[in-house]
């Protein structure tokens, strides 16, 4: 897989490319556009139709006669005229010419000037224009021409001031004006850094316009991937509005979507958590909300490595019978694993603890501990050992859980084998390689995949050790019965009741 | 009573200006037109449309206020009805005070005009509607009360044209007085007698930001909360905003009662 510094600086030249493209593309079109409403154009017939007139009214005035009058009855004498008759002077033609070539010249100076400045949509015709001259003086000077073609946007102050103390007035202009550039193709790719200062200056000028600030923040994690850059946008708006819900809120949601990258799940994670952990200390949150979320936090703190804080929550969430009961459910299979693994935790401190002192390791893990029927069961009920290979301590029930999921997985991508190539995979390190090179970009694995099969999308390790125990003829994988759905789930109402969370203890 | 009178008089008269009825429907245009802003707007549209409308009421009110009262006094004296007036039993302080009223009365009227047509607005279009806004929209007719007696006051003492531009001046300059005392804050270090001068200058200007409380309200709205500001803050609004108009239309009764014509 490229790393992302390379996968960034690729899409950028593809942006780059892209963005020039489509300049270029857009000054063609209204090029075109132009043409063919100038060659369909009435206006020029009837341009030149009034040219005509004028002139013939200009010759006319010069060869009307003196004393001379027209009439609807054709020439009369203007001394014989009788009064109230509609008559047209030598004096009214010349008028008339006067003003009709006057204001036809008028027209054609203003056709002029305006092919010269351009409409709104020439401005399409003047960038590529000036595009294509900068490039021949390479990309400093295309970046510049770029720069130039920015609206000149004044700090946040100077709006208070131009617009009389009106903030909030000034707060609405800037944000429709930024929703210009956020649809237009200018500068597409490379666009954070102005609509960042787009936001903060609506920021800087009405700090309460929540809704607005969360669509900002919303707008620039879709302009640029890298979330981190997003997040400074939440931190400041959050900073301003100290009681809102909905700001920490969207932060959170920034970070909740997994990444591409699984070493980084762990901060995004963290992140998350703490976001939505601030919206839950606001008394703004409605309060049909804070079970979800805290929800939500707990598997997020679990997905963190947080488990005592995740452990904690899922407790409260699952054994408060006034939750609805498939949200328990959910929490309490959640809370074995984020106990299960608390308690592995302890158990690695006390071992790492031992090990510093003594300088080995005890010749039995019980011997640790005071309660070892309890102090290495996790809350599944199955035992905590030291794995030979690593010499770290695990949670059979953990490994357990994990297998019933790898299986689930495997045998969704089984069937998607059998339905591409025909028949089952004949073993799992074929669906495995199979898997790598099927979901490769633009099939990108999803996170379910990531998290049961590991960045390498390994369908041939078994979580519990060693290997599967997988059916060619039939494609399917068997479980032992300790890995049985059933059988992990069966305490857990017991263990929720029976026994607290380990931090009460 | 010939106060009352001379007010009623120039409330007549200013509701036949031709101006009046044009700011008044580029008023109602501008509230209108805000629906369509607020389409193009990716949320906040509500919040725009009560932006737009608060402040084309605003706007309007104090541009009738100023075209209206800068001309009014001297209107008098070029048409020569002044003489007329003053020659009969009318103090001078009675004259520029029922000018004064009748002036306010017009644009009470005008801001209340506006305002049935915005608050009308805002209930068919959906928009928020709470004590905020009614808040926001007293203390826009507590800042008129400020800028009419500029209006009058330059009015007494110069043309139109000259009137207007001072009044204007003023009026832009009150709603930035904020930055009069940042300024004196900065130069403190160079002269540090401009602090004290430039704070002079603050509570000399008329300070008019206090009535600003548009973006209060238009939070305070969305909110669904009642007030944009406290009771109490409204009432000094309020004090501060009669005491400064009284103490300018005294500066005008003075220039007024020495002038010959």
């Amino acid at each position: 897989m490229e790393a992302p510094a390379e996968q960034a600086a690729d899409l950028k030249q593809v942006y780059d490319a892209y963005q020039m493209q489509e300049i270029r593309e857009r000054a063609a079109q209204v090029e075109r556009m132009a043409f063919a409403q100038e060659l369909g154009d009435w206006g020029y017939v009837l341009y030149f139709a009034l040219f005509a007139l004028g002139a013939a009214l200009l010759v006319g005035w010069a060869f009307w006669p003196r004393h001379r009058v027209l009439t609807l009855r054709g020439w009369a004498d203007s001394s014989a005229l009788p009064a109230g008759v509609p008559a047209f002077e030598r004096a009214h033609a010349g008028c008339a010419a006067a003003m009709l070539l006057l204001v036809l010249c008028a027209i054609s100076h203003q056709r002029g000037i305006d092919s010269e400045r351009g409409f709104i949509e020439d401005r399409w015709v003047r960038m590529d224009r000036d595009l294509r001259e900068a490039e021949r003086r390479g990309p400093q000077a295309v970046e510049e021409v770029v720069k130039s073609h920015y609206l000149y946007l004044p700090e946040g102050d100077a709006l208070h001031y131009l617009f009389l103390g009106n903030d909030s007035l000034a707060a609405d202009a800037v944000w429709l004006t930024s929703l210009q550039y956020v649809s237009s193709p200018f500068r597409r790719g490379q666009k954070f850094e102005m609509m960042y200062r787009f936001y903060e200056t609506v920021l800087d000028l009405d700090p309460r316009w929540v809704t607005i600030h969360a669509r900002a923040g919303k707008l620039l994690s879709a302009i640029d991937p890298d979330r981190y850059r997003a997040e400074r946008f939440f931190m400041r708006s959050i900073a301003a509005n100290p009681e809102d819900w909905v700001l920490p809120m969207e932060a959170g949601r920034l970070f909740v979507v997994p990444p591409e990258r699984p070493s980084l799940l762990r901060d995004y994670s963290t992140r998350s958590a703490n976001y939505f952990e601030t919206a839950l200390r606001r008394e703004s949150l409605p309060a049909e909300m804070r079970v979800s979320l805290k929800d939500m936090v707990a598997r997020l703190r679990s997905e963190g490595e947080d488990y005592d804080i995740a452990a904690q929550y899922l407790w409260e969430v699952a054994s408060n019978r006034e939750n609805p009961k498939p949200l328990r459910d959910s929490a309490s299979r959640a809370w074995l694993q984020a106990e299960s693994l608390l308690r592995v935790q302890r158990v690695r401190e006390r071992l790492e603890a031992f090990r510093k002192s003594v300088g080995q390791a005890p010749p039995k893990l019980g011997a640790l501990f005071d309660r070892p029927e309890y102090d290495l069961a996790d809350a599944y009920g199955y035992p905590i050992a030291l794995d030979p290979k690593s010499g770290e301590p695990y949670s059979d029930g953990y490994r357990c859980q994990r297998a019933l999921q790898a299986s689930t997985v495997i045998q969704t991508l089984i069937a998607i084998y059998r339905r591409e190539r025909g028949h089952f995979p004949p073993d799992l390190n074929d669906l495995t390689l199979w898997v790598r090179a099927y979901f490769k970009p633009p099939n990108h694995a999803t996170f379910p995949m990531l998290e049961a099969l590991g960045e390498e999308l390994d369908c041939a390790t078994n979580p519990m050790g060693g290997t599967w125990d997988y059916k060619p003829d039939t494609g399917t994988i068997e479980l032992p019965p300790r890995a049985s759905a059933n059988r992990l789930f069966a305490n857990v109402d017991m263990a929720l009741d029976g026994q607290p969370p380990s931090f009460f203890r | 009573m010939n106060v009352w009178a001379i007010a009623v008089n120039t409330f007549r008269e200013a509701v036949r200006d031709k101006i009046l009825y044009l700011l008044v429907v580029f008023g109602i245009l501008l509230i209108v037109v805000s629906r369509a802003i607020g389409w193009i707007s990716y949320g906040g549209e509500h919040k725009i449309m009560t932006d737009l409308g608060l402040f084309a009421i605003w706007l309007f009110v104090a541009l009738i206020s100023i075209f209206i009262g800068t001309q009014m006094i001297y209107k008098e004296i070029d048409k020569r009805t002044l003489y007329t007036i003053l020659s009969k039993p009318i103090d001078r302080w009675e004259f520029v005070l029922g000018k004064y009223l009748g002036l306010l009365l017009t644009t009470a009227m005008i801001l209340v005009l506006l305002s049935s047509v915005f608050l009308a607005y805002l209930y068919l279009m959906g928009a928020p509607l709470t004590g905020a806004i009614f808040q926001a929209l007293l203390l826009t007719l507590l800042e008129m009360v400020v800028v009419t007696a500029l209006a009058i006051f330059f009015s007494s003492a110069s043309t139109p044209v000259l009137s207007a531009v001072f009044t204007f001046m003023l009026f832009g300059m009150g709603q930035l007085t904020k930055w009069i005392v940042d300024l004196g804050a900065q130069v403190q270090g160079q002269a540090p007698w401009a602090k004290l001068f430039l704070k002079l200058f603050y509570y000399l200007m008329p300070n008019l930001h206090n009535f600003n409380v548009r973006q209060e309200a238009v939070q305070a709205a969305g909110r669904g909360e009642g007030w944009a500001v406290s009771a109490d803050q409204t009432f000094s609004i309020a004090v501060y905003a009669f005491s400064y108009a009284a103490a300018v239309l005294l500066a005008a009764v003075l220039i007024f009662r020495r002038r010959n014509f």
